[in-house]
């Protein structure tokens, strides 16, 4: 079996398109699966809430919002089921370290979500076809949901992994160290993103008149929209919670003033949300439901944001060091592609050689003066040509004039040894200067 | 007691509603205070603190493909790593790079025999007992532990130190979890 895990990032640049894309797919996904969840179930309280109190127009608001939030099969396919398998390929080039989840993971998500859309699809036609509805057909929602929020909670264990490198090599020993009160903490953040922009959503979207008598009709969509405004206002008082919480659970490499001025922003602007439902008339026409949809997928751009700076952040080293490693590893690979080509090798050989030599020699050494080591003009010649005696030496480097500080044996993978012996014999046979 | 419906706006206008008002601005000024409470200890924390010299690493540890232990000479002899002492620095630093300032620094360190104070990154509590010798001779990669300090320009601090974060390793590898060996 190809693991997709050991694919490692080409370049900076590429890391960072990677990085950025991943973003920009969850900025897609999970607002998706948030209506869903959320709308399905508020769909089922109503539907409960209906039952009990004998009262239609919550049967109808159920019905309703079912209607809007589960979109077509196409529409379930892209924004559910294509994203995970995205964030599947980018989650290998991104972590670095191989293999960080095993393939399982990803298979258990995709066959959990798509037995969840499987069940609430069902729930849904079931929920359009009549107002009263049969004890079976709510438990396939309900069933469906907890599906849905299940396979959100695995995601969001996998997704709180992306912030803390540190745990990749225990999680290659043990499966289980996928689990972390961060992954936790995302999951609830999200829930409550969820239900805010439900909430909107349903301000936004749902009390739509219908034929019938208008005292009706305006106790119909009051009721929805008071539904709505609490459901929007309760998760901008706990999403701000979960934020903080987000920030106490978070690794400590993954922190900088960014992420803590991004957090501030996301609080204020759920208290801006919070404003705007508490101060806005309810009755008239032009209700809250735009400014409020708008505001909650402002915070959770800013929370993603946020996000993509934390990893960013926790993996501030490796990317730094994938500066630094380019150019060498570049000439190395094309010198032992071009090593069947005797004549284009030398060249080649030479110029990796060349690379090598200025990255870990030229600090000590020259080749006319002494520096702290000897004068390599004097010293190579000794070799007589000798590559694999040189190449001896530098591996594992021996104290020969007593006079001189010793050198440190550099650990060099063996091409690019390799590559600098040769060069160096050629340079100084060549008298080469520095 | 009745109200008008007149009274009951009146009320809702001039009591209810700056209340909610207040009480809700509160709430969020809390959140948010709280928020930089938690920014004010991560800075104070000081993951990455600026040193006497600024050493790079990313030198002499990716450039030079310097071992650590080239410098950390007790790393595998004791229970720390140790700073090497300024002969080692001076044994290059006499013939490269002398003109810069911060080897001026160590140089004039090394003349005047004064020592350079470097800044703690990593510091354990002291009813901690560890061991960098145990913990190579288990055959711990550096970076383990110290992350990829060769692409640090300035070396921060990577694993949290916490007890979990020191069960969970031994736990993996299979090394004791006798309380007495770290608290002793």
């Amino acid at each position: 079996m190809v693991s997709l895990g050991n694919l490692q990032p080409l370049s900076p640049q590429f890391y960072l398109l990677l990085r950025h894309g991943l973003f920009l797919v969850l900025f897609l996904h999970l607002p998706f699966l948030g209506l869903l969840i959320g709308g399905s179930a508020v769909s089922l309280l109503l539907n409960f809430l209906g039952k009990e109190k004998r009262d239609p127009s919550y049967l109808r608001f159920s019905q309703e919002l079912m209607g809007t939030v589960l979109m077509s099969k196409s529409a379930l396919f892209m924004f559910g089921l294509v994203p995970p398998l995205l964030v599947w390929f980018i989650y290998a080039r991104v972590l670095f370290d191989a293999s960080p989840l095993p393939w399982q993971f990803w298979v258990v998500i995709l066959a959990v979500l798509l037995s969840g859309f499987a069940l609430l699809s069902s729930y849904r036609s079931a929920r359009g076809r009549a107002l009263d509805l049969s004890p079976m057909s709510a438990a396939t929602g309900a069933a469906g949901l907890l599906a849905v929020i299940l396979a959100v909670f695995l995601f969001s264990a996998g997704y709180g992994i992306l912030f803390n490198p540190g745990k990749l090599p225990l999680l290659q020993k043990q499966v289980r160290f996928f689990l972390s009160w961060h992954g936790v903490v995302k999951f609830l953040l999200f829930l409550a993103f969820f239900f805010g922009m439900t909430g909107g959503a349903i301000l936004l979207l749902c009390g739509r008149p219908a034929e019938g008598d208008e005292g009706a009709e305006a106790a119909y969509r009051e009721l929805v929209q008071r539904f709505g405004a609490n459901l929007a206002i309760l998760a901008t008082l706990v999403l701000p919670v979960f934020l903080l919480l987000d920030l106490v659970t978070l690794p400590d490499i993954a922190l900088s003033a960014e992420v803590f001025v991004s957090s501030a922003v996301v609080v204020l602007l759920s208290l801006a949300a919070c404003l705007t439902l508490f101060l806005s008339d309810r009755k008239g026409e032009g209700g809250p439901g735009a400014r409020v949809a708008f505001l909650f997928v402002l915070i959770f751009l800013v929370i993603l944001l946020r996000d993509d700076a934390a990893v960013g952040n926790a993996y501030q080293d490796q990317i730094a060091f994938l500066h630094m490693q380019a150019p060498v590893a570049e000439l190395v690979h094309a010198d032992e592609k071009h090593r069947e080509k005797p004549a284009a090798a030398d060249r080649v050989a030479g110029d990796a050689g060349k690379v090598v030599f200025e990255k870990s020699c030229a600090g000590c050494h020259r080749f006319d003066i002494r520096v702290v080591g000897p004068p390599l003009n004097e010293v190579v010649p000794k070799y007589a040509g000798d590559a694999e005696k040189l190449k001896g030496f530098i591996r594992n480097p021996v104290k020969v004039n007593p006079d001189l500080p010793s050198m440190p044996r550099l650990g060099l993978p063996e091409e690019e040894i390799d590559a600098v012996a040769r060069y160096l014999i050629e340079k100084a046979k060549a008298g080469g200067s520095p | 007691m009745t109200h008008s419906p007149a009274a009951e706006q009146r009320v809702e206008k001039t009591v209810r509603k700056p209340a909610i008002l207040l009480a809700v601005t509160a709430y969020f000024g809390v959140l948010l205070l709280a928020l930089a409470a938690l920014g004010i200890s991560w800075y104070r924390a000081g993951l990455a603190p600026d040193q006497p010299i600024a050493f790079p690493h990313t030198i002499h540890v990716s450039k030079l493909n310097l071992p650590c232990n080239f410098c950390h000479i007790f790393v595998d002899r004791s229970r720390h790593a140790g700073a090497p002492p300024l002969e080692k620095c001076m044994s290059c630093h006499t013939a490269i790079a002398t003109e810069r300032e911060e080897i001026r620094k160590l140089a004039r360190h090394y003349e005047e025999k004064r020592p350079v104070e470097w800044n703690r990154v990593y510091s354990l509590p002291e009813h901690v007992y560890f061991s960098h010798k145990r913990h190579v001779k288990a055959q711990v990669d550096c970076s383990e532990c110290h992350g990829k300090v060769g692409a640090m320009k300035k070396v921060r601090k990577v694993g949290s130190l916490k007890m979990g974060w020191c069960v969970s390793c031994h736990r993996v590898r299979g090394a004791s979890l006798d309380c007495a060996t770290c608290h002793k």
